[in-house]
């Protein structure tokens, strides 16, 4: 089952979401967020930073980032075999379905995944009357298994794979078109032109995902590049915190004068290890 | 609780967000006397505005084209870096060209920030002048690629007409109509210019930049 329980044998996680100064300044709430999922084996992760200009991004981020995440969560616990109460016939000689689910059906859940988070920023829209792009939010999800990777990603933020010995590479970069300050929402109309899908056969020691706010300290503007100095002391360091302090310490971390003097913007980074 | 705190660094090579800003200036005969001393005092005031905002100043990148003649006096440098120019008023009004050439440089700035992998705020032209153009029809065309960066959202227009200004030419160069100044308060006008592109220079993606009413220089 797939439980939002951070700790467990198989994965070490350490999630933060904090306000940027810039928008305590502005009135403005924490329109990032993160929701994270696992079941042991698979990993599956999303962040959404909520745009300043809508009303209730911070609604919209948290609904996504839960709707995208449960959606494949729900896919992987329908794979597993029903529990038989008595058996008719023997054994099946066949293996058990496994938790590896075929390549295709895998692909269409995560991009339907994308188009039920959107679909829940409308219906929030419409039951309090509002409009969808009030709700305007980017998101970024990954699905980690044991021996492949899906990420998708529709905005700014970046998602970087964690690999043996500590090394980083960018899977996914941001979309930021001409100006800094411009991106593109979820709930725009041609989303799915916007929305990028990788699926690749490899086994990934973790993931970390992050929203813009802590884009300018790690990925590289011009090659989006995953900056080794940041990641690689955050990921050893992790390994070397208490279970259950890491969410809290992440945090402190971001809100530390280094951070909040690079970006005023809302952060969010969630870093999560394979222990085994 | 762990005390620990890792030993992180940031990506060298990422530069801040620049705001670039053209300031275009009228410098023909007309301007001279009280006009252009308020002017140049009102520089004075802008430089201490940028530099007393500690984001602005780093991200607010100024350059200065004046006319007539037209030239670029002073090529684009951080607001941490400006010097105010002390401008004398002499020369005839070639509108159309000092548009042009800020036009120019913006797009070569732009290019350079490409290549250097700097993100950039939309940059922004602020026109003052007092006088009719002289350089008979070229400000049209200069208003044909202003209009056309417009819709592309390239650049943010603005422009000020001076006491003797010819506003119904201001009123072409763009969608954004044209401010008359009140008197010579270009003091008031450049502290609103400097809040105006510190507010932009720390924008983030999506957020409508909310520009303070431009109040008590000009009359809206």
């Amino acid at each position: 089952m797939f439980t939002q329980n951070g700790q467990s044998m198989n994965w070490r996680i350490a999630k933060a979401s904090i306000i940027g100064t810039g928008h305590i300044g502005a009135n403005l709430p924490c329109q990032d967020n993160h929701y994270v999922m696992q079941n042991g084996d698979i990993l599956i992760v999303a962040v959404s930073d909520g745009l300043g200009s809508a009303a209730h991004s911070e609604i919209g981020s948290k609904i996504a980032s839960e709707q995208a995440v449960t959606h494949i969560a729900n896919y992987f616990d329908s794979l597993k075999p029903p529990k038989k109460r008595f058996q008719w016939w023997p054994w099946p000689a066949k293996p058990l379905p496994t938790t590896q689910p075929g390549a295709n059906t895998l692909e269409n859940v995560c991009r339907t995944a994308f188009t039920v988070a959107r679909d829940a920023l409308s219906a929030r829209a419409t039951s309090n009357h509002k409009e969808l792009r009030d709700f305007a939010c980017t998101l970024l999800v990954a699905v980690v298994m044991p021996n492949d990777w899906v990420v998708m990603h529709i905005g700014d933020g970046a998602v970087v794979g964690i690999y043996d010995n500590d090394v980083t590479h960018t899977l996914s970069t941001p979309d930021n078109g001409e100006f800094i300050n411009v991106t593109m929402p979820l709930t725009s109309n041609d989303y799915l032109a916007h929305l990028r899908f990788s699926h690749k056969e490899e086994a990934l020691r973790g993931v970390a995902l992050l929203s813009d706010g802590v884009q300018p300290m790690c990925i590289n503007y011009k090659t989006g590049e995953a900056y080794d100095g940041f990641f690689r002391p955050i990921i050893q360091w992790l390994r070397t915190l208490d279970l259950a302090d890491t969410d809290m310490s992440l945090q402190k971390l971001l809100d530390t004068p280094r951070f909040r003097q690079k970006s005023d913007d809302d952060m969010t980074l969630v870093l999560a290890l394979r222990e085994h | 609780m762990t005390n620990t705190v890792p030993e992180v660094s940031f990506d060298p090579t990422n530069p801040d967000p620049r705001c670039a800003c053209v300031l275009v200036l009228d410098t023909s005969g007309s301007m001279q006397g009280e006009k252009i001393d308020q002017l140049n005092q009102g520089l004075i005031a802008f430089r201490d505005s940028l530099q007393s905002d500690s984001v602005a100043q780093s991200r607010v990148e100024i350059a200065i084209v004046t006319f007539g003649p037209a030239q670029l006096l002073q090529d684009f440098s951080s607001a941490s870096q400006f010097t105010p120019p002390t401008l004398t008023a002499s020369g005839d009004t070639p509108l159309g060209a000092a548009l042009q050439q800020a036009l120019d440089i913006i797009t070569m700035r732009k290019k350079l920030y490409r290549d250097n992998g700097t993100p950039y705020y939309r940059p922004w032209i602020f026109l003052i002048t007092d006088g009719a153009p002289t350089d008979n029809d070229a400000w049209k065309n200069a208003a044909i690629r202003i209009k056309d960066e417009e819709s592309r959202k390239g650049v943010a227009f603005f422009s000020v007409g001076v006491e003797g200004a010819d506003m119904d030419v201001l009123k072409q160069l763009s969608t954004r109509p044209p401010l008359p100044l009140k008197g010579y308060s270009f003091r008031e006008m450049f502290v609103w210019l400097s809040a105006s592109l510190g507010k932009v220079s720390q924008s983030q993606p999506g957020q409508q930049v909310p520009l303070t009413p431009p109040e008590g220089w000009t009359t809206v």
